[in-house]
């Protein structure tokens, strides 16, 4: 228990040093996200061991579903709109969703067969 | 305050309560349906009409979580790190696909709004739609967005991309492992990543750093759409 409980004071720390960075330097991002990053750092650095965040981490990131729920039950309010443009809402979801698919997709298949190629061109010679 | 903080303990204890329960119905029944985010939403909204209770009340009751959401957008790092040899790897692949994907998505909602005539705060709430929705959330809400809104338009656009995206992939013969985790993960996220592990472990991974790779190049991404579109 006191285990867990340091390990999301870490984290905690992380996250606050994010909004700290963000408030002082006022960067266009959000908090959270400069925590995280500082995080990832830290861990590659070696500053911050796996074992000091691992199991809240993996905690947070299995359970994080219930802190959607406050959105989700938010969204009562909303319910005109999705009466009214429902179907234009999910056509445009629908439609982007795919082409962010496919267009990943391609991308990254047609880079992976260009450098293949090129390293089997660069054995033959 | 006392009053403040009772309704603070009380709207925490509705949200972790129906949480609980709605785990247990989904690890009973395993119906995909059944997913703790659906039945815990439709028992809270029913618990606070049946009583009377306001919404408002319960929203600000729920203040905590943003602050959990703010510590599990940072426990992100930890998944990263484990995968850290895979995408020092395969970095150019990743970061060119991930970016050109994300940037595409925003461009195909401003102009497929635009078409229909959609107000810009619907757009602005559209934009962040393929990002993990925490992060979602924070972009949305920088951007003057309605983060409500947000979510549901990312667990929205998750599912499409996971119900039609694999029999996509399959009918425009994509065949690299590497190409088909990154695309579930771009568009569908967590459950994308989920899926992409069906078919295999390098996929899988690839899921999951697409992810955090997408929510990274948007929360960039997102700065600059202010001077264009604000």
């Amino acid at each position: 228990m006191v285990q867990y409980f340091a390990q999301f004071l870490t984290i905690l720390v992380f996250y606050l040093l994010g909004n700290g960075l963000v408030t002082w330097f006022s960067l266009p991002l959000s908090g959270s996200i400069v925590g995280m990053i500082l995080l990832f750092i830290a861990l590659i650095l070696g500053i911050c061991d796996l074992k000091w965040v691992e199991s809240v981490a993996q905690l947070h990131i299995k359970h994080i579903t219930l802190l959607f729920i406050p959105f989700a039950v938010g969204i009562w309010h909303f319910t005109r709109i999705f009466r009214n443009e429902g179907i234009k809402l999910s056509a445009i979801l629908a439609v982007s969703s795919l082409v962010v698919l496919f267009i990943t997709a391609i991308i990254a298949e047609m880079i992976e067969t260009t450098s293949k190629r090129s390293k089997r061109n660069g054995e033959n010679d | 305050m006392e009053k403040m903080i009772d309704n603070i303990l009380l709207c925490t204890f509705i949200t972790v309560a129906s949480y609980l329960m709605g785990v247990l119905v989904f690890q009973k029944f395993k119906k995909a349906w059944l997913n703790p985010l659906y039945t815990c939403t439709v028992f809270i909204i029913c618990v606070l009409t049946l009583f009377h209770l306001n919404f408002t009340g319960y929203t600000s009751g729920t203040n905590l979580f943003s602050l959990l959401m703010g510590t599990a957008t940072v426990s992100l790092a930890v998944p990263l790190y484990k995968q850290f040899a895979l995408i020092k790897k395969n970095f150019f692949i990743i970061v060119c696909a991930v970016m050109t994907g994300t940037l595409t998505g925003v461009a195909s909602i401003v102009l497929l709004t635009k078409v229909m005539h959609m107000n810009q705060e619907m757009m602005i709430s559209m934009i962040p739609k393929s990002v993990t929705a925490p992060i979602a959330l924070s972009i949305s809400q920088s951007l003057g967005g309605i983060p409500s809104l947000t979510v549901s338009f990312v667990f929205v656009s998750a599912i499409f991309s996971l119900v039609i995206g694999p029999g996509l992939l399959k009918y425009t013969r994509i065949k690299s492992k590497i190409a088909k985790g990154l695309a579930l993960g771009t568009s569908a996220q967590a459950i994308g990543a989920k899926r992409a592990f069906d078919w295999g472990e390098v996929e899988g991974a690839m899921g999951s750093i697409a992810m955090i790779t997408a929510a990274l190049c948007m929360s960039l991404i997102a700065p600059f759409l202010i001077y264009f579109y604000l």
